[in-house]
């Protein structure tokens, strides 16, 4: 071991020892709890307003939509049995059967128009 | 007029489609949920399978296949096949009501959300059935677990989701995103949007309710005779479920596909990316803490948002 110095430094703690651990409990948010519940509030109540006043008008307008079908109902209905009745095979002379009256299949023809 | 064949074909057709859509969807959640970890974690995550370890899923799942399929000698050996098969179908067949477009959608039944609420309590058979047919004390106390958890926060959840079908006035899935069209549900409906993820993350068997997953403190759960194949579809259909719930919430409480298919999409992955958040940053729930918390703090908070939804309605009206 001759030749060889090592300079040992033993590992303390700084100078006037180590700062002081905060733990005691701190809030995330600078904001008060009670002022996040009340923005929440405020906020759904606003959602709320916006929905009911939107349900509303879609209501009355599917209210008009139903009327104006019951308008032209018939003329639909016969158009199809017109359609059914000229395809081939299914028409009075091959069978009695008759498809069922088109009550949805309007509402999507509308839809679609 | 079709007849049965192209009615056989198309429906045959329609399946393959969402089942092989569903597999690779899970393939990548799981990939996603390895990855998102990891950088949450501040680690690379799979990164050897592939290019960036896009290939891993397919390596993991290799690997399940053709391992050693290892049936107990006093199991009920059909009941312990039938279990597995019986949780992943169930979740499959739970994607049949919900919508990928406006019209395209495997089965647009007036009831969706019912079919949602029956099928989903069905899966609990699974879990009862592999818990009772392992003939395995842990795997019995397991699944007696699991199926009591699944039950309790089925309750909170279902409440929830008669909240939104008296909202909307509807019980088509549709036409619930359909109603979300001016505003999503989140924003009036928020502290149920809170319970309801909450009660899906129980549902689910996520962390932090994860107690299957306790290998070391509760011996797994009611998978813990299942290698191989049976696990792998135990697996697969508990990550089915999870992505369902995610889109669920997202059609639910987020409009879904209302405004743009796209931006659907990315509500349901953001909801799985949540789940997935949660599961990085909580612990586990010791299961009497899981069980008060649903039936004493959600459950009455549930039936809360249900009564005041039901008051709004009727003084709207």
């Amino acid at each position: 071991m001759v030749g060889y110095r090592q300079k040992w430094v033993q590992d303390l703690p700084p100078a006037g020892g180590f700062p002081k651990l905060t733990y005691a409990r701190t809030s995330v948010s600078p904001i008060p709890g009670s002022y996040i519940f009340a923005g929440v509030f405020s906020v759904m109540a606003i959602g709320t307003y916006i929905f009911f006043e939107d349900k509303v008008k879609r209501n009355a307008r599917e209210e008009e939509e139903k009327r104006r079908l019951s308008m032209i109902l018939p003329i639909l209905q016969a158009e199809n049995d017109i359609n059914f009745l000229a395809s081939p095979h299914q028409n009075v002379y091959f069978t009695r059967w008759m498809p069922p009256q088109i009550g949805k299949r309007a509402v999507a023809l509308i839809r679609e128009i | 007029m079709k007849n049965i064949l192209q009615i056989v074909l198309e429906g045959g057709l329609k399946s393959l489609i969402v089942i092989i859509g569903l597999l690779i969807g899970v393939a990548f959640a799981t990939l996603l949920e390895r990855k998102v970890m990891a950088a949450m974690q501040k680690r690379r995550g799979p990164n050897v399978v592939g290019i960036v370890g896009l290939l891993q899923p397919l390596a993991d799942g290799l690997k399940l296949v053709l391992k050693e399929t290892i049936i107990p000698i006093v199991a009920d050996k059909i009941i312990y096949a039938i279990a597995p098969i019986l949780t992943f179908t169930i979740s499959i067949v739970l994607w049949s009501v919900m919508a990928v477009g406006v019209q395209s959608v495997f089965a647009s039944i007036n009831s969706g959300v019912l079919f949602i609420l029956a099928i989903s309590s069905i899966g609990v058979y699974g879990i009862i059935l592999a818990g009772w047919a392992s003939n395995s004390k842990y795997a019995f106390l397991g699944g007696l677990r699991s199926a009591a958890q699944m039950v309790s926060y089925e309750v909170a959840l279902g409440l929830i989701i008669l909240s939104i079908i008296t909202y909307a006035g509807t019980i088509n899935i549709q036409e619930i995103m359909e109603n979300q069209n001016k505003i999503w549900f989140i924003v009036p409906l928020f502290p149920g949007f809170l319970l309801a993820f909450i009660s899906a993350l129980a549902e689910t068997n996520r962390p932090p309710f994860d107690l299957p997953e306790a290998e070391a403190e509760l011996v797994s759960g009611y998978n813990v005779e299942y290698s191989s194949t049976g696990f792998a579809l135990f697996f697969l259909g508990e990550y089915a479920n999870i992505i369902l719930m995610s889109v669920l919430l997202a059609v639910f409480f987020l409009g879904g596909i209302v405004h743009n298919k796209i931006l659907g999409a990315m509500k349901g992955v953001s909801m799985l990316c949540s789940f997935i958040w949660v599961r990085a940053t909580l612990p586990r729930y010791r299961y009497d803490q899981l069980m008060y918390l649903g039936w004493k703090s959600l459950l009455p908070f549930a039936l809360l948002i249900y009564v005041g939804v039901i008051s709004m309605v009727l003084m709207i009206k």
